[in-house]
């Protein structure tokens, strides 16, 4: 399960990580995965022109399952309840995201959204609590 | 046509697509962010700005009409490259 604490100490691993990188090349842009679940993908990005960390990207997208809908372990045999609950969830969350300050932005029609705020502040537990996705099937494999 | 690639001007995420899709050939979009490591928002812009400068296009992806597949213009890629260099993903 992903808690805040957890999300917070990984944004430290990579914040370190990417100073580190900045020092040792004048390359472009840093990008870095923070989480990653069947619904989710959140992205540290640091702008090679600009030396302040960073800005965060969640991405939001129906999981492969759905997507690849004619294969044999498609939807077709999984709960469709289940999906449709997942899409309202993740909905909600974009919302949520808003909320905070994040500015949300349709990007295709197979259901990719985008949700992006700049960080200029030192930030709390609070803000890891609300990037937190809703289905949180945290996947070390995918970090 | 070469004088006329050598006056388009990309952005560096325009460029890093256009490697890509020269590289692995038709991709949807957001398999090009995951195997690429690039944003999907910067992917989706760079795109847009590909099909503009006419650099690549977008065909259907008859394995799953919702994604779509973009294919780079090969010969002019090889102009662009040679203008900016080689950046493949």
């Amino acid at each position: 399960m992903i808690t805040p604490e957890s999300l917070f100490k990984r944004f430290e691993q990579i914040t370190k990580q990417l100073a580190l990188e900045n020092l040792q090349s004048d390359g472009g842009d840093s990008v870095s995965v923070l989480l990653e679940t069947d619904w989710v993908r959140v992205l540290l990005l640091k702008h090679n022109t600009d030396s302040r960390i960073v800005s965060i990207e969640v991405e939001s997208y129906l999981p492969d399952f759905v997507e690849k809908g004619t294969d044999s372990d498609s939807v077709e045999k999984r709960d469709m309840v289940e999906v449709v609950n997942g899409m309202i969830a993740h909905l909600q969350y974009l919302l949520k995201l808003r909320t905070s300050g994040f500015n949300l932005e349709f990007i295709g029609p197979d259901y990719l959204w985008t949700a992006t705020r700049d960080i200029d502040e030192t930030l709390d537990l609070d803000f890891f609590e609300v990037i937190i996705p809703p289905i949180d099937t945290w996947s070390d494999s995918k970090i | 046509m070469t004088e006329l690639i050598m006056s388009v001007d990309l952005p560096e995420s325009a460029i890093q697509v256009l490697g890509f899709l020269s590289k692995n050939g038709p991709t949807p979009p957001r398999d090009i962010s995951r195997k690429a490591n690039i944003p999907l928002r910067t992917v989706s812009y760079a795109l847009r700005t590909l099909m503009i400068k006419k650099l690549c296009h977008k065909v259907p992806n008859l394995g799953d009409m919702r994604r779509p597949l973009y294919i780079a213009d090969q010969e002019k890629s090889r102009a662009i490259f040679m203008k900016y260099g080689s950046i493949m993903v």
